[in-house]
């Protein structure tokens, strides 16, 4: 085989590599985890589906599900739109309280409630203590692709842990 | 030797009446032919759209104000001691605080967004419940009202 022959096959070969990559990430994050085992059960059921995706997120963080500090729900009167939201309170390992966003959204589409947003507030990676100054942009930048894939790793973990 | 019904006649028939409904379907997106001929489908997407919109910054009020509680409650604690920040964490006291009195500017710039997404689906009701047609000549600047 030339060089010219195994350098193709190669580049053929990452690029597909590349792209089943890409593809299993949309899968995932797209198809496969918003879905995850909250399948029949009705808009009417809000509160349960809220309390399944809760504890699971919250878990794959290491954080202990205490109750909602707030669980809404609301949907429109004309089109078929539902949204339910909610904080819950929680207890990291070392005891102190943690507040987790909960959101949800109906999916006409799929006829059963699915994940949306979702993260721990105020978080010590958050946005909101940051100055003008600190951190600098290099150190945002590293924040922010950690926060990225922090969060996929942790969808990944409780993807696996799930039943 | 010209007949009326050839192949080509029939299609040139075919991409006239393409043409007529690709045309009728356009004018039914705009405001003139929807308040003409789909008038209620156009008034449920308007009413939609303005609950969907005010559910919206609802939500966003909603998860500001759960920001505020948990940096609050995160203050409290890194008071009393339960909270230990990792070293080299940007939160601490000073920062807490300030994300508190930014969290404050933000919050209101959220209730103002909720009530005028209020105003925006009372504005499609009322222009449902005054039966609104987007007129052909051009109105005075302005709001179109009922």
């Amino acid at each position: 085989m030339s060089v010219r022959r195994v350098m193709r096959l190669g580049l053929w070969g990452l690029s597909g590599a590349v792209l089943a990559g890409v593809g299993l990430l949309v899968w995932f994050g797209a198809w496969h985890y918003p879905a995850l085992g909250l399948s029949g059960i009705p808009k009417a059921g809000y509160r349960q589906a809220m309390e399944i995706a809760a504890r699971g997120m919250t878990a794959a963080d290491g954080l202990r599900f205490e109750d909602f500090d707030f669980c809404k729900y609301r949907e429109v009167e004309r089109g078929g739109e539902a949204y339910a939201w909610g904080a819950a309170r929680c207890r990291a390992a070392d005891g102190s309280t943690a507040f987790y966003w909960v959101y949800l959204e109906w999916s006409k589409k799929r006829g059963q409630w699915l994940r949306n947003y979702s993260l721990e507030l105020a978080a010590p990676d958050d946005e909101i203590y940051f100055t003008r100054q600190n951190p600098g942009q290099i150190g945002r930048a590293r924040l922010a692709g950690g926060k990225l894939l922090g969060q996929l790793a942790s969808r990944v973990r409780e993807a696996l842990a799930a039943p | 030797m010209k007949t009326l019904v050839s192949r080509d006649n029939l299609i040139r028939v075919l991409l006239l009446v393409a043409l007529g409904g690709t045309l009728y379907k356009g004018f039914l997106k705009t405001p003139e032919g929807a308040t003409l001929f789909a008038r209620q489908s156009f008034y449920n997407g308007l009413v939609n759209d303005g609950e969907n919109t005010a559910i919206m910054k609802e939500r966003h009020r909603d998860v500001l104000e759960a920001t505020d509680k948990a940096i609050k409650v995160r203050l409290a604690e890194l008071r009393s001691g339960v909270y230990k920040p990792a070293p080299g964490s940007l939160v601490s006291e000073e920062s807490l605080e300030r994300a508190i009195r930014k969290d404050v500017a933000t919050r209101a710039r959220a209730v103002d967004d909720e009530r005028r997404a209020q105003e925006k689906l009372e504005r499609a009701k009322g222009l449902e419940a005054a039966g609104w047609r987007m007129g052909w000549g051009c109105p005075p600047a302005g709001e179109a009202r009922p």
